[in-house]
């Protein structure tokens, strides 16, 4: 599947206000399931997941999180993104016992596990770009926003 | 050579810890090293280590391990991955003479430098 077409203008949300990390993925959750892109009990799944293995990214002074969960609860590929005006708190995942706040949240739907592991790759390798996430949290326009994401997919994938 | 034997342990086991496999394996080629990866979720590492020279893992791992663990988010979001690099190499050669609190030192430092780099 081609990368671009799982960022959606009506899957991103910038600017929302949320007062937890469950607050977030609920609005997101709900989004994907609007359109027909989740399973009953994706939420669920996702929240438990959180508990356990948090995603919480600590990556400096812009940070985000990856919530995701098994592919089974995926019908369609897609991921749902909210930017935040005050950050939430994440758990992080490589140290569980301590949060991080997060401003850029994507949750994701995949359906296919060499998908996610592409997918996954190719949008982690973005937030080792400092500049690239700062131009992420600061563009105005939802429009640009879609498009840095998108091109950002797109470099990567010619690199490898 | 022998081939470097690397358990890579992530929440569930899937997504994560294969990207992270599959960038530690081309880091650690450049490096001279042959490597071979398997994959597992964090609550099964135990069952998992036989033959297993280093671990690598994007989550806490809970036990005693014989094993030495490397603890860090380096190749799933290219921050500190030189560092990391850095670390598996010394524990490949020198075995695990790293204490824990050493390493989330090394962690601490490597946003420190990062975040030193980005005000610049």
């Amino acid at each position: 599947m081609d990368f671009e077409e799982m960022i959606k203008d009506y899957l991103t949300f910038l600017d929302e206000c949320f007062n937890s990390s469950s607050e977030v993925i609920s609005f997101l959750s709900r989004q994907l399931e609007i359109h027909g892109y989740v399973n009953d009990g994706f939420l669920e799944a996702v929240l438990e997941r959180e508990v356990n293995f948090p995603t919480g990214l600590y990556l400096g002074d812009i940070n985000v999180a990856i919530p995701h969960t098994e592919i089974k609860y995926a019908k369609k590929s897609g991921v749902a993104i909210a930017r935040l005006i005050t950050p939430v708190n994440f758990r992080r995942m490589d140290y569980p016992d301590k949060e991080v706040e997060v401003s850029l949240v994507f949750l994701l739907s995949i359906i296919d596990p060499k998908e996610y592991v592409n997918f996954l790759s190719r949008l982690t390798r973005g937030f080792g770009d400092s500049l690239l996430v700062r131009k992420l949290y600061s563009t105005k326009s939802k429009e640009e926003f879609l498009t840095i994401l998108k091109d950002s997919l797109k470099e990567k994938e010619a690199i490898k | 050579m022998r081939t470097v034997k690397i358990l890579v342990v992530c929440g569930t086991g899937i997504a994560t810890s294969t990207v992270v496999s599959r960038k530690l394996e081309e880091k650690l080629s450049k490096e001279g090293f042959e490597v071979s990866t398997r994959q597992c979720k964090a609550s099964e590492v135990s069952a998992n280590l036989e033959g297993i020279d280093l671990i690598v893992s994007t989550t806490p791992i809970s036990g005693e391990l014989k094993v030495p663990v490397v603890r860090t988010l380096a190749f799933l979001t290219g921050i500190g991955e030189d560092q990391a690099i850095e670390e598996i190499l010394q524990k490949l050669r020198g075995g695990d003479k790293v204490k824990k609190e050493d390493v989330r030192k090394d962690n601490k430092n490597f946003y420190e430098r990062r975040n030193s780099n980005d005000i610049k």
